[in-house]
């Protein structure tokens, strides 16, 4: 979700909170105050009735039947006085109930002047309609739906307005950090910004990469000076022990000696070199990708295998389709291709199968073999070898494993009854 | 042939002169890029064997030199670095070919007669040793006059014992040559002696003499 989403979304919720709320408030509100209002005129009412009597000292006798919300009513002795609402049909529109505010009390007349009679007493009742609340709320509502709407006009227009013109400068940031490659040494061209946050975040982000580009060039280094160090006294080592070889009058024993020194110096250097190789791809140092003939490639390593498997006795069945590329490193695709003929000619029984299909999807090696005594998913791991041959390193299914991993092939492997498969998609 | 090395690292230095001279050649030595750079000046080699990395400076850049003056001198890289980068630029500089350390000094000597061969077009390009008659231009190797058919394999096999007579040669090193050291490969050392025997065999049948003796447990020997 979109940053300019996100907010757009807490500030349509915080609208509608508030406008829902103020709503109900001002329903309330408003109701209080048409009563409080409703109860004044009936007061107000009360208060002429009152005043005309203490002026006239009679009670009008015409006026109280012409209309419903005043009635008077001649009764005996002193009536108490009431507040109440009732509802009521309304006269003008049938069918439809009315709030009615009733004030009831009672009033007494003074005797007149040539009247000798007691005071006489009225029962008065005042109606007044409360203004209709299903008319109020829905006037309420109309308005605070209109207010609704109106805002989240506003919020998305701003909100439009500020992601493509405030926010540019941020998301070309993302946009050009999405470009950073860590082996090249072209410094990023961040947009320029008036913005003080996006200021700091592009200096910041300038610092970073251009540190991370430095610890890189330096681990580089190291890997290669490594390589060197290592190297070197290694090449001391055994071309020094490959001249003693040729000493004259060397007993047997001494040049098997000799030999197995030779060996392992040998084996140290290979392992030392496939080590430096799987940190070179970790590091990807292996950056150029090209478009390759697989099929190719593929075809002149089966041929350089070929003398091996002939003399293993091994039948090789293929369906090599023709001109598949693939987009891979040449080297590293030559490495991966060497490791798992080898691989599969390596653990392959005598006189056993090996069946190789490329498609255009993907490379099936499948090849006769013991049962591993290792869990097959382990042996990807470094130095888990099945084999007991101490001139098996156990890095040729790692160094797969990482060339699949960063040419983005997808690799298996498994083992069924007496088959090993591996199975590599390259394109995916 | 007249060799220069340059090679700051002062065990292998001595360890492939001492080879070299057993091998015949008439050798140099500079520890550093000045001292080559001085020699290359005044003398002229046949070939230079050149580290990369040296104390003071870049092994490229003497190649560039050499190259610059139009020594005639081949130049054969040796480098610790295994990287596929200056393994293209020395050899875009002019280079012949590239080492990469640690080497056998038997495959260095491989190298080192197939620029000789390269350089040498006026020359005889035949080996020939004992009965054994090998043309490197046709890729034909005779024996008593007649031709033995051979494998691409078993021909590189032979060359390889032909650059390298009467010395003993691993069995690594002479399935590295064959086979490159890419691979960690097992049944190398059974397959090896398999090619061998039937190489053997193909130059035995043609009444060539056994010259190829079995030194045990490590390899083998071109033995006159």
């Amino acid at each position: 979700m979109k940053l300019i989403h996100k907010a757009t979304r807490s500030f349509l919720l915080a609208c509608l909170l508030v406008a829902g709320l103020g709503g109900v408030l001002c329903y309330f509100l408003l109701k209080k105050i048409f009563s409080d209002e409703a109860t004044e005129q009936l007061y107000a009412q009360k208060e002429k009735i009152a005043a005309h009597l203490r002026e006239t000292r009679q009670m009008p006798e015409n006026w109280y039947s012409l209309t419903d919300s005043l009635s008077v009513e001649r009764v005996e002795g002193a009536t108490a006085e009431t507040l109440h609402d009732t509802v009521m049909a309304n006269p003008f529109e049938p069918g439809e109930m009315l709030d009615y505010r009733i004030l009831m009390f009672g009033i007494s007349a003074p005797p007149g002047g040539d009247s000798l009679q007691d005071n006489r007493y009225y029962k008065i009742t005042i109606q007044n309609p409360i203004y209709e609340t299903e008319d109020l709320s829905q006037a309420v509502f109309l308005i605070f739906a209109g207010l609704i709407i109106a805002l989240v006009l506003a919020l998305l227009l701003v909100n439009y307005w500020l992601s493509n013109r405030l926010w540019q400068p941020f998301y070309q940031t993302l946009a050009t950090l999405g470009t950073f490659k860590i082996s090249e040494a072209k410094p990023l061209e961040f947009p320029s910004s008036t913005t003080t946050e996006f200021q700091t975040l592009q200096h910041n982000l300038d610092q970073l990469t251009s540190l991370v580009r430095q610890e890189y060039a330096s681990l580089k280094t190291f890997t290669e000076n490594a390589s060197h160090e290592l190297q070197t006294p290694l090449a001391v080592i055994s071309s020094n022990l490959e001249q003693l070889l040729q000493a004259p009058n060397l007993t047997p024993v001494q040049l098997e000696q000799i030999g197995g020194l030779l060996d392992t110096t040998g084996r140290l250097a290979k392992m030392n070199q496939t080590l430096l190789l799987l940190t070179k791809i970790e590091n990807r140092q292996f950056g150029a990708r090209e478009r390759l003939d697989f099929s190719q490639l593929l075809n002149e390593k089966l041929t350089l295998w070929e003398p091996l498997m002939q003399h293993k006795d091994i039948i090789l069945r293929q369906q090599i389709a023709p001109g598949i590329n693939v987009l891979v490193n040449p080297h590293l695709a030559d490495v991966l291709l060497n490791n798992l003929l080898s691989n599969a000619i390596k653990h392959n029984i005598s006189a056993g199968e090996i069946n190789i299909a490329l498609s255009s999807e993907k490379l099936v090696i499948r090849n006769t073999g013991r049962a591993p005594t290792v869990p097959v998913a382990q042996l990807w791991e470094r130095f888990r070898k099945d084999s007991p041959n101490p001139d098996s390193l156990g890095l040729g299914l790692a160094l797969v494993a990482k060339i699949c991993e960063t040419s983005g092939f997808e690799v298996s492997y498994d083992y069924e009854e007496g088959w090993h498969f591996v199975d590599m998609k390259h394109e995916l | 042939m007249k060799i220069l090395l340059v090679e700051d690292e002062k065990l292998l230095a001595a360890a492939i002169l001492d080879f070299l001279r057993a091998e015949g050649h008439v050798c140099e030595w500079a520890a550093d890029a000045m001292a080559a750079d001085e020699k290359i000046g005044l003398y002229e080699y046949d070939c230079a064997l050149v580290d990369i990395m040296l104390p003071d400076g870049s092994g490229l850049d003497l190649v560039k030199k050499m190259k610059d003056v139009r020594s005639r001198a081949g130049v054969i890289i040796i480098s610790a670095k295994n990287s596929l980068d200056d393994k293209i630029r020395g050899l875009d500089l002019g280079a012949d070919d590239y080492l990469t350390k640690p080497f056998h000094l038997s495959e260095l000597n491989a190298r080192l007669n197939s620029l000789r061969r390269r350089r040498q077009f006026d020359g005889n390009p035949e080996i020939v040793f004992g009965k054994i008659k090998l043309l490197p231009e046709a890729k034909e190797v005779r024996v008593n006059d007649s031709p033995v058919t051979l494998t691409r394999k078993e021909y590189d096999l032979l060359t390889y014992l032909l650059a390298n007579p009467g010395r003993v040669l691993t069995k690594a090193a002479i399935s590295e040559h064959l086979y490159g050291d890419d691979i960690d490969q097992v049944d190398r050392f059974d397959f090896l002696y398999s090619q061998m025997k039937n190489l053997r065999k193909k130059l035995t049948e043609h009444g060539c003499p056994d010259y190829i003796q079995t030194v045990y447990g490590v390899g083998y020997k071109l033995n006159a």
